[in-house]
């Protein structure tokens, strides 16, 4: 199933203030929209979590470790994980935005300034693929053979800075460029999710 | 095999709002209309929702570079699917002194006002030329407002800037957000005149009828010729199954967007492309973009939860008009042109979280806690200011890149003029002075991002590129939107605007489309071809 009603604020309760928000995927369901052509029936969920298309192993434990510095659960109330931001992103990634369907993705390519953006040639699924790959063997070098996952919270956050500065050597992977698309993305999941507390906008 | 389907009496390029003023007025008069767009139709929610309504860039992407020596590359990236667009759109009507801003700023200020590198242009029709069409726009589309200058008299609560209107909006402002009425009375106590922004229902695109045919998924190849290049005959066209047509038309028009209406002119070989070495040639000359910067307030005691909560009150806002255009004296200021600011709602705006302030981290539990704490207690007035033309500003045909069909790419060489980012930094700080006087417990400015990211152009979409004006050497078409070159072609949108009023476009546009469909109708249908001397 597509994920349908990506760009539309899921069919939740109003007052979604940061301690209620609702699961994402469930929400979107609600909304009963069905994509055009075969459907493909959704696996079935696993008994310890959810079930990702896109993401291996492995990269859905990066992300989900990621989301969860990115947005933590504190006193205030849930994070990116508690509103399925990772699976928001899994199925972005697996749809056609990830397969880069709309992005022009022709060369010639060139490094390009900062103003001129995006000029990978990797559409947004192959990059999340490469960095995460790349980053995973950069932990495994700094933090004797842990993956990102098992450190600790603090040095989660380190590495995520130095990835957002561009100051982990990941052999030619486009970290910065990784990192700021990944915001984006985990920004995007987590409003929609109705988790930063702003209610629907009136139908337009 | 080319298919020739039988002709008709006008073909639209494009199928907006634009369109939809155009052909409605066309119609009437009892012409055939064939309007061709690019999006495929919406199959079904979940495709638009999913976002393949979206753009597709392979089709009409475009490249960038800041500057004449850098390479141009492509914007490659579409923006994120939008999500409900906001339903409401803010409705200007031209002030008097833009639509001769050349000509104005030169007798209030002298020659030396105007840098070598400013190629601003008086437009060819004046306010009192436009004025029943902004009349008429206002009344069609439902415009909300509160007139300022009713036939000459200043009317307390409006603009009192705004031309003379023969009368009121058709609908009164609504009502107004806490954080606006405070920004308005802060506005007061500087002197400064607010007044409700217009706003009218977003209008919606064209859409079939008994005299216009759409279709969707097609995209325009190329205008056709005659064989002496003096008129169009149509247009080549792929449609949705990929096949190849050719449309033949009495009067093609094009309301395509900023972008495509320049791009088909230079695909096609109409009328001179401009010449950065020479200053010669006109299509994608004075390519300009408003400026936007903004003042963001923190308020330790204010709450604005209301907004929040209450979508009603999730409106166009107030804003002031008393540092735009040539409202207020430059001397010695060092800019020409000016700007709004503004307080109102934002609308959906999915990728962005709440403004925190400078020093907040920008992810994580500093974050979040920052986020948390200025919810409902922080506001954004926002600064749109006009954008000026120069020299090295343009808009032609990228060497290298081409689109799905080996077409090249339009190449936008853009940055904003030192001209106007002096004006955009004056502006930012009468926001700031305003914010102050909202006793907000910080105000913080934030300047338009330098360079321009080509990320800025893809949002906010320019003008100009096929100007109007009374000169075929410094124009593209004439006062009625009409080609210099070929008679039976008008190039309807923000393409014809000489330099980007500080304003929203939506108004100019609707009232230019206006006028340009009654010019049409009253002159060209009874006597075709060349409807201003030279």
């Amino acid at each position: 199933m597509v994920l349908s009603g990506l760009s539309r604020r899921p069919a939740v309760e109003t007052g979604a203030a940061l301690g209620a928000a609702a699961p994402l995927i469930r929400s979107l369901r609600l909304l009963g929209a069905t994509p055009a052509g075969p459907t493909r029936p959704d696996p079935p969920e696993a008994a310890n979590g959810p079930s990702y298309r896109f993401f291996t192993g492995p990269e859905a434990a990066f992300v989900e470790a990621a989301c969860d510095r990115i947005i933590p659960e504190d006193e205030l109330g849930p994070g990116a994980l508690a509103a399925e931001v990772p699976v928001w992103i899994d199925r972005l990634l697996d749809g056609p935005w990830g397969r880069g369907e709309g992005w022009y993705l022709r060369g010639p390519w060139a490094k390009g300034t900062d103003s001129q953006g995006w000029q990978s040639r990797l559409g947004p699924a192959g990059l999340y693929r490469t960095v995460i790959a790349a980053l995973d063997r950069r932990v495994r070098l700094d933090f004797r053979d842990r993956r990102f996952h098992e450190l600790r919270a603090a040095d989660q956050d380190e590495v995520l800075q130095q990835l957002e500065a561009g100051r982990l050597d990941l052999g030619g992977a486009e970290g910065k460029l990784f990192f700021e698309t990944f915001l984006e993305n985990v920004f995007e999941g987590w409003r929609l999710a109705g988790a930063a507390g702003r209610p629907a906008p009136v139908g337009a | 095999m080319l298919l020739r389907p039988k002709p008709v009496d006008v073909l639209y390029v494009g199928a907006g709002a634009t369109t939809s003023i155009v052909a409605g007025a066309l119609a009437d008069a009892g012409l055939s209309g064939l309007a061709l767009e690019r999006r495929p139709a919406a199959a079904d929610a979940a495709d638009e929702a999913a976002g393949r309504q979206y753009e597709d860039l392979g089709r009409s992407t475009l490249t960038f570079r800041n500057a004449p020596g850098e390479t141009a590359l492509p914007l490659r990236k579409p923006r994120s699917p939008a999500p409900d667009l906001p339903g409401e759109t803010r409705i200007w009507r031209s002030l008097p002194a833009d639509l001769r801003m050349r000509s104005h700023i030169l007798e209030r200020y002298g020659a030396a006002a105007i840098p070598a590198d400013m190629s601003i242009q008086d437009w060819p029709i004046g306010y009192d030329e436009l004025e029943p069409f902004h009349d008429w726009c206002e009344q069609r589309f439902g415009a909300s407002g509160r007139a300022g200058n009713l036939l000459g008299r200043l009317q307390p609560g409006g603009n009192p800037f705004e031309g003379p209107r023969r009368r009121d909006f058709p609908k009164p402002p609504a009502p107004q957000s806490y954080g606006a009425e405070l920004f308005a009375r802060a506005a007061a106590e500087l002197g400064r005149r607010p007044f409700p922004v217009p706003a009218a229902p977003r209008p919606s695109a064209a859409t079939g009828g008994p005299k216009l045919a759409l279709k969707t998924g097609c995209e325009v190849l190329k205008i056709n010729l005659d064989p002496d290049r003096r008129r169009a005959t149509g247009v080549t066209y792929v449609d949705a199954t990929g096949r190849e047509l050719v449309q033949r038309a009495e009067i093609v028009v094009l309301t395509a967007g900023v972008l495509d209406n320049v791009r088909l002119l230079l695909l096609s070989d109409i009328g001179r492309p401009y010449d950065l070495r020479t200053g010669t040639g006109v299509i994608g000359r004075n390519y300009a973009v408003r400026i936007s910067s903004e003042a963001r307030l923190f308020f330790d005691d204010e709450s604005f939860a209301d907004e929040l909560t209450d979508p009603r009150l999730d409106g166009p806002g107030m804003a002031v008009d008393d540092f735009n255009s040539d409202n207020f004296n430059h001397a010695g200021l060092g800019f020409v042109g000016g700007g709004y600011i503004r307080l109102g709602g934002s609308g959906a705006q999915p990728v962005e979280p709440g403004p925190t302030p400078a020093g907040t981290p920008k992810w994580g539990a500093g974050w979040k806690r920052a986020a948390a704490h200025w919810r409902g207690r922080s506001a954004v007035l926002q600064c749109h200011g006009g954008g000026t033309a120069r020299r090295s500003n343009f808009l032609d045909l990228d060497p290298t890149y081409r689109d799905v069909w080996g077409r090249p790419l339009l190449r936008m060489t853009f940055d904003f003029p030192e001209n106007d980012q002096r004006m955009s930094a004056f502006l930012t700080d009468r926001a700031v002075e305003i914010g102050r006087a909202m006793r907000a417990s910080r105000v913080q400015a934030e300047a338009a991002q330098l360079p321009c990211p080509a990320a800025t152009c893809q949002a906010v979409r320019g003008a100009g590129g096929a100007i109007m004006g009374d000169d075929p050497r410094t124009s593209a078409v004439n006062r009625y939107l009409q080609s210099w070159d070929i008679p039976n072609l008008f190039v309807v949108g923000a393409s014809a605007f000489p330099q980007a009023p500080a304003y929203d476009p939506e108004g100019a546009l609707g009232a230019l489309a206006g006028w340009c469909a009654a010019a049409i109708r009253g002159v060209y249908l009874r006597s075709p071809g060349p409807m201003a001397s030279l």
